[in-house]
């Protein structure tokens, strides 16, 4: 019994255009997956600051609604790194909330309770600016958060704002 | 007993063959992900809308407490505006204001008739101390998508 084994190789002209074809299929495929990661980066990055400035923004309107006064000792308005300290009444009972900017974050304090932080450690709050308004028969707290996040085409700045009456100060 | 076996390697044309399949597909999974990303950012954008609607709700109550004569009584009815801060205080303007970067807020005041139950209705007797107001948001040069609207009673209460 004799076997033939025929081992056919590839030419040289094959093996060039085979290199070829190969080096041009993995260079769309790198740059495609490179262009998407730019794009879902820094689509992404903007949706998550969004979400995180509107859950910030809307916590500290609902919990200004509980608000009977301001202790203003413990306030800082009109500043870019602002405190408000409120005595707020829940169910009958009494109780100072505090929101400051600590080391880029957004913090929550219930009376001397521990320190909490609302925003998470890779975003960057910026500016926690507070402005109280008095009406005459009630008090409302307006106040802006600006998050500032940087991508590869630049640093954008994204504000949030939000007014709230404080319903136990009419 | 002969055997001849042939070994053959992969011709160019299946390579190219193989090669536009996969690019196809990944072309497919790119274009999947970047809708799934369009959607989910479309979410946060309602979700700010409604943030602004609130915030607008709340600014027009600030202005009724504030001075109802003076804030909100002298504004025209059936006429768009649009809410401004000043640093100070609201109020309302008819140029137009652009909010968080990417939205317009509109604010439309129109009359309140009451029946003779004193009842809100169709026709009727106008109430001068109430109103009925039209908050909408929508995305900046995009009018005609509403992303969030809401429609409330601003009444005089503490009759200022």
């Amino acid at each position: 019994m004799s076997i033939i084994i025929k081992n056919k190789g590839f030419t040289l002209l094959e093996t060039i255009i085979y290199a070829a074809g190969l080096i041009l299929l993995l260079g769309a495929m790198l740059t495609l997956l490179f262009t998407t990661y730019n794009w879902y980066r820094n689509a992404t990055i903007g949706s998550r600051v969004d979400q995180v400035g509107t859950t910030l923004a809307d916590r500290i309107e609902r919990d200004i609604r509980t608000g009977q006064s301001i202790d203003t000792t413990n306030t800082a308005f009109a500043t870019s790194s602002g405190t408000l300290s409120l005595n707020a009444l829940v169910n009958s009972s009494n109780i100072v909330k505090r929101y400051a900017l600590t080391s880029g974050r957004i913090s929550y304090q219930e009376n001397s309770g521990a320190l909490q932080y609302l925003s998470p450690t890779d975003i960057t709050v910026t500016r926690f600016y507070l402005k109280d308004i008095l009406t005459g028969v009630s008090e409302a707290v307006k106040f802006n958060i600006d998050i500032t996040y940087s991508t590869k085409t630049g640093t954008t700045t994204r504000t949030y704002s939000d007014v709230s009456i404080m319903r136990n100060s009419y | 007993m002969s055997s001849h076996r042939y070994i053959g390697g992969l011709s160019v044309v299946e390579i190219i063959v193989s090669a536009a399949i996969i690019a196809i597909a990944v072309t497919g999974i790119a274009g999947a992900w970047q809708l799934y990303i369009k959607v989910a950012n479309l979410g946060t954008q309602y979700a700010q809308a409604t943030m602004l609607v609130e915030e607008a709700s709340e600014a027009l109550s600030v202005m009724r407490d504030t001075n109802w004569t003076s804030a909100i009584n002298p504004l025209s009815l059936n006429t768009t505006y649009y809410l401004y801060w000043d640093g100070t205080t609201y109020s309302a303007t008819t140029t137009q204001q652009v909010s968080s970067g990417s939205f317009v807020r509109t604010i439309v005041f129109s009359t309140v008739t009451r029946d003779v139950n004193f009842d809100i209705a169709s026709s009727g007797t106008v109430d001068l101390k109430t109103r009925k107001v039209v908050i909408t948001v929508y995305p900046l040069g995009n009018a005609s998508t509403t992303l969030a609207q809401a429609q409330l009673l601003l009444h005089n209460v503490y009759n200022n």
